[in-house]
Order: structure tokens, then sequence, then C-alpha cells
């Protein structure tokens, strides 16, 4: 079993290192090894709220990672992508672009979902829920497609 | 090659959509190219939505760079060799 890119953006929406966790967990469970790909307050966020390293053992840099998908020498089967922002999207859209093999899921949050999950013109499974602070809406659907994402790779 | 912070750069635009970034970018430029995602200047992979249009006007580079807390800016970067590059490997575009 593979390692998983878990790629998030900016931490200010609530919802985000729940989910995190969430799929980290879930990940483990399935017998991959998550990875997550960060700026450097959404990685610290996660690593407050998992200090020993419980589920998430490994982290990197978000630009690096993308830099290194670009030139080949990193690949991952499946990334999953945490967007509620136009810059979550750019950078989603460019790691689609970059790593093209790959099987990428979107899950979208925050105020402005819906309007985000229709500009997405990748190839990607979406999970999109209005959220912020609850992570309930999302968490069937994203579950759903984790089951099946992880049998596809 | 180095950071853009060591770089001679303007901010034209910020806090802006990709999409608003990419007009923007292309009313500034009197030369336009299309390049992939991941093309790389200063070292750095290009984040974009495609098509990533990077413009150029008098010979500095005007190009979208996106944070992940604070959207898009739009820059004009005095890069020489960024704008040989481009032109040699970019797609030109009307």
């Amino acid at each position: 079993m593979g390692e998983v890119l878990i790629f998030i953006g900016c931490p200010q929406i609530p919802v985000q290192s729940a989910l995190v966790i969430h799929i980290a967990d879930f990940l483990q469970d399935a017998g991959h090894h998550p990875v997550v790909a960060a700026n450097p307050s959404a990685k610290q966020l996660v690593k407050t709220s998992d200090p020993k390293g419980y589920y998430v053992k490994d982290y990197k840099d978000l630009d690096k990672t993308i830099g290194e998908l670009a030139d080949g020498t990193l690949h991952y089967p499946l990334i999953i992508s945490l967007i509620h922002n136009d810059a979550g999207l750019t950078y989603t859209a460019t790691t689609a672009a970059v790593s093209p093999d790959s099987l990428l899921v979107s899950v979208l949050f925050g105020e402005h979902a819906y309007e985000l999950a229709e500009e997405i013109e990748y190839p990607t499974e979406k999970v999109v829920a209005p959220v912020t602070h609850n992570t309930r809406p999302l968490l069937t659907k994203l579950d759903e497609v984790l089951e099946w994402a992880v049998l596809k790779i | 090659m180095g950071c853009l912070e060591n770089m001679n750069y303007e901010v034209l635009a910020k806090n802006c959509s990709f999409k608003e970034a990419r007009e923007i970018i292309k009313s500034n430029s009197t030369e336009k190219y299309e390049v992939p995602p991941g093309f790389k200047l200063l070292d750095k992979a290009l984040i974009g939505i495609p098509p990533l249009i990077i413009g150029i006007a008098n010979e500095k580079l005007i190009y979208a760079y996106t944070k992940p807390c604070h959207g898009t800016f739009v820059v004009v970067v005095d890069d020489p060799e960024g704008v040989e590059q481009v032109r040699k490997n970019g797609k030109p575009v009307w």
C-alpha cells in the first residue's frame, strides 16, 4: 500500500484540520500512508491537533510538492485536495495538470463551496457542502468517495 | 535565478481570482504566451488554471502569483532571463 497525498490550503475555515485528521485516519485503516502538503500555518494547525503524529507523520511544503509533481520526481496514485477559496481551486487545477495520472478527489467546503465546484474544469470526483464549522454534511459523501477511491488505486 | 522577493518587481493587482488575473495580464501586455502549469520561473513552479498566460511589456514579465491565504496577485517582474525563457518555450497567443 502506498502513499496518498492530502493537499490543503489556507486554514481559515475551521473544518479543514478536522477533515485532514478524518481522511488520514480513513487512509491508515485502509492500509495507506497519508502525506499532507500544506503551507506553514495549515501544517501547524494539523500538527497541534495531532502532536504525536498518530494520524499524520509526514508533511510536505505545498509549492515544493507542486514543483516535484511537475518535474516527475514525485507521484501519488491518489490526491485528495481540500478547497474553500479561489487559491485552493487554482492550486488543485495546477495539481491536476502536472499529475494527470493521479486519481484526484476535490473536497469543497466553506461559504462558496457550490460556486467553486461549478468552476472546476479538471477531471475530479467532487465532494461538496457549504460548511464552515460542522463537518457532518460532508462526511457521508466523503467516506463513500474515499471507499471507492482507495479501491481504484 | 532567485526568489521573487529578491527581484525588482511591482504588484499590478492583488486579491483577485485567477480568471481576473488572466484578463489583467492580457490587457497589460504587448506580447502574450501560454505555458503549462508547473512552468518554472525563478526556480519555482507556476501555479495556475490552464490556460496559463504570461505577458511581456517593456521587457518585463507579467504573470499571476497565487498564495493560499492571499489569493492571486499580478506581478510585473524585471527578469531578463525569464523573458528569454518565456519567449523560447511559451506558445504565443494573440
